[in-house]
């Protein structure tokens, strides 16, 4: 027998203030069809090619950021049959250690929700309008990628 | 002539020393040239190629020509998660 699945539900934001990783928890749709629940946490590592990192600044473009993390949670739903999936990604000032990113999804099995899961947050990592500020130890800093891309870096 | 503003992000923003401005350019303009145009006046380092422009809060092409009232952004490489 073949039930119709109901619409997914889809969760995005953009937070400027610590991200309540348990709330997200204990709020999940949990629904009978759910089996698998895959969660990934991103938090502020201390060392980042080798530097030591003091803290993070995090700089976003809402508007187009919002619509990017909505587009790709869609097209994860519809390729990983997902029943829900939720993607919520800081900005401003992040000290070490405390989460960055957190994206978490329901599906009827494992497979999927791991695929799905890792899906978009490898999909926000190369498209979402996010920026990295890294701030190092030693008083310095520079912008993530953009870095990698100018013609005479030398770090 | 048309006005447009031009919103700047992360390695943009601190190079052009402000978050946003307002341009004039000719109707038609494409959003490379205007690159081109702050690249120079502000020296931003990335190639055309390293970059994608948002119109209006859409990706939109690069060779696309621009209208009066447009809101471009500039998007240097991505580093979120």
């Amino acid at each position: 027998m073949t039930t119709k699945m109901a619409k997914p539900v889809i969760e995005v934001a953009i937070k400027d203030t610590n991200l309540p990783v348990e709330e997200y928890r204990a709020a999940l749709p949990m629904s009978p069809e759910s089996g698998g629940y895959v969660c990934f946490e991103g938090h502020v590592r201390n060392v980042n090619n080798g530097r030591s990192v003091s803290h993070l600044e995090y700089e976003v473009y809402d508007a187009l950021a919002l619509k990017e993390l909505q587009r790709i949670c869609e097209d994860a739903c519809e390729r990983f049959q997902l029943n829900f999936a939720r993607a919520v990604h800081r900005k401003g000032t992040l000290k070490i250690g405390e989460p960055a990113v957190i994206i978490q999804v329901l599906s009827k099995h494992r497979k999927e929700a791991f695929d799905g899961c890792r899906f978009i947050i490898d999909r926000l990592k190369s498209q979402v309008p996010v920026w990295k500020r890294e701030y190092y130890s030693d008083g310095s800093h520079v912008w993530a990628q953009c870095h990698d891309h100018l013609p005479h870096s030398h770090s | 002539m048309a006005t447009i503003k031009v919103t700047y992000f992360a390695v943009l923003k601190d190079l052009a020393g402000k978050s946003h401005e307002e341009l004039e350019v000719a109707d038609g303009t494409s959003a490379a040239k205007v690159y081109s145009i702050l690249a120079e006046r502000y020296g931003f380092p990335l190639a055309l190629a390293d970059i994608r422009v948002a119109v209006n809060d859409d990706f939109a092409s690069l060779d696309n020509g621009i209208k009066a009232h447009d809101h471009l952004v500039f998007i240097p490489p991505v580093a979120g998660g």
